[in-house]
């Protein structure tokens, strides 16, 4: 992948769970804190050697507090550091770095750097207040010890991901959800769960023949009508096929297929996800190579909030 | 010995790098409170200039600051127009 690319969805998944982890405390900024932590949820190497070092999200959020609570303590202060509400994006607006990540994530991407999640890691373990080393310290390891397993697996070879499908209207991506099996499988898979995890859906009723039938949020559903859905759930391969279709729609519309299938992944679950339109004509239309790039981006967007949701909803 | 003063602990100089990444954390803490007093002062209805009389700020340093990061459900207050 080339490094800007690598660099643009790092920095967005990155950022996307590092704002969900600032909102469990009130907060709009995100700072080394909410990047370690959403560092300890990464699907790649950062991510992998941080939970072996027995950095994982859960252990994490309690150092991050401790490490407040006795910074907060040293100035005489007996307070409880705002960090255990529930996430809370909202519209997401308004949220943004705090000058100390936003220079770690500069120099992730600097000369000589992937821009990979990897690189983010890296800086991190070097970043000067020390409030990282402190953290790392309390989990009883070192940013030393961290950064030379990291080099360790940098070293390994690299495994070629799959090349991205040639489907203009298929995109697929992985991340890690800090749940188990069970529990995912419990959330992905269950009709009346679907709001948790489709930003679009505020509620679903049943309707005839294993139909789910799921109003927008908004409850103007427009000139397309409620969409419809159905899920195809075989717990035995942990695959859950969801189709959404628009059956009142005035004009003909495209069917969207979301897939998620789930893997062990101590200590959580390895989660892909799929996301396909099957276009209503089978007419090419001129302007399709166009507007390839812009498909494109529009799945990838889709599939990383799709796999982004169920992580928040797993990890409240 | 009695143990020093809350005042006293804060004061304490004697380490000042750890007492400065105190002071970030103290200040994340603030920031945080700041924006859930901000949000509940507008869900209240008071203007920027109400909230900047209280924080002790210029009306313009505190609608920049949050203007555009305050929960969007909430009705921002308007300048009133001129006669």
């Amino acid at each position: 992948m080339p490094k800007l690319t690598t660099a643009f969805a790092t920095s967005h998944r990155l950022w996307v769970a590092a704002m969900e982890e600032a909102s469990r405390g009130g907060g709009k900024d995100a700072g080394l804190d909410h990047l370690l932590l959403a560092l300890t949820i990464d699907d790649g190497t950062a991510g992998q050697v941080l939970r072996a070092s027995g950095v994982t999200l859960e252990r994490a959020r309690e150092a991050i507090a401790a490490q407040h609570r006795e910074q907060l303590g040293s100035l005489g202060l007996d307070v409880e550091p705002l960090s255990d509400g529930p996430i809370s994006l909202g519209d997401a607006t308004g949220f943004d770095w705090t000058d100390q990540a936003r220079a770690i994530m500069t120099r992730a991407t600097a000369i000589g750097e992937t821009g990979a999640t990897a690189a983010v890691l890296r800086a991190l373990l070097v970043e000067p207040s020390g409030f990282v080393t402190a953290v790392l310290h309390r989990l009883h390891t070192t940013p030393e010890s961290i950064g030379d397993l990291l080099a360790q697996a940098s070293a390994l070879p690299v495994t070629v991901p799959p090349a991205p499908s040639d489907d203009p209207f298929h995109r697929s991506t992985t991340a890690f959800v800090p749940a188990t099996p069970g529990a995912t499988w419990a959330l992905v898979s269950d009709p009346l769960r679907l709001p948790e995890w489709d930003a679009a859906t505020a509620s679903v009723a049943p309707g005839a023949a294993g139909v789910w039938i799921a109003p927008p949020q908004d409850g103007r559903a427009g000139e397309l009508g409620p969409p419809h859905a159905t899920v195809d759930a075989d717990e035995s391969r942990r695959v859950a096929h969801w189709t959404f279709w628009w059956p009142e729609s005035l004009r003909p519309t495209n069917r969207r297929h979301v897939i998620f299938t789930l893997e062990p992944a101590a200590p959580g679950t390895s989660l892909r996800v799929d996301a396909t339109w099957e276009t209503a004509s089978t007419r090419r239309r001129w302007w399709y190579p166009a507007a390839r790039p812009f498909f494109r981006a529009l799945l990838w967007f889709q599939v990383t909030r799709v796999a982004s949701s169920v992580s928040a909803a797993l990890r409240g | 010995m009695p143990s020093p003063s809350p005042v006293e602990q804060a004061s304490d100089t004697s380490d000042p790098f750890a007492g400065l990444r105190a002071i970030a954390s103290l200040r994340q803490l603030t920031d945080t409170l700041e924006l859930r007093q901000v949000e509940a002062a507008l869900r209240a209805g008071l203007t920027w200039q109400n909230i900047a009389d209280a924080l002790g700020v210029s009306r313009q340093a505190v609608h920049k600051k949050y203007a555009k990061r305050v929960d969007s459900s909430i009705e921002l207050p308007r300048r009133k127009p001129h006669a």
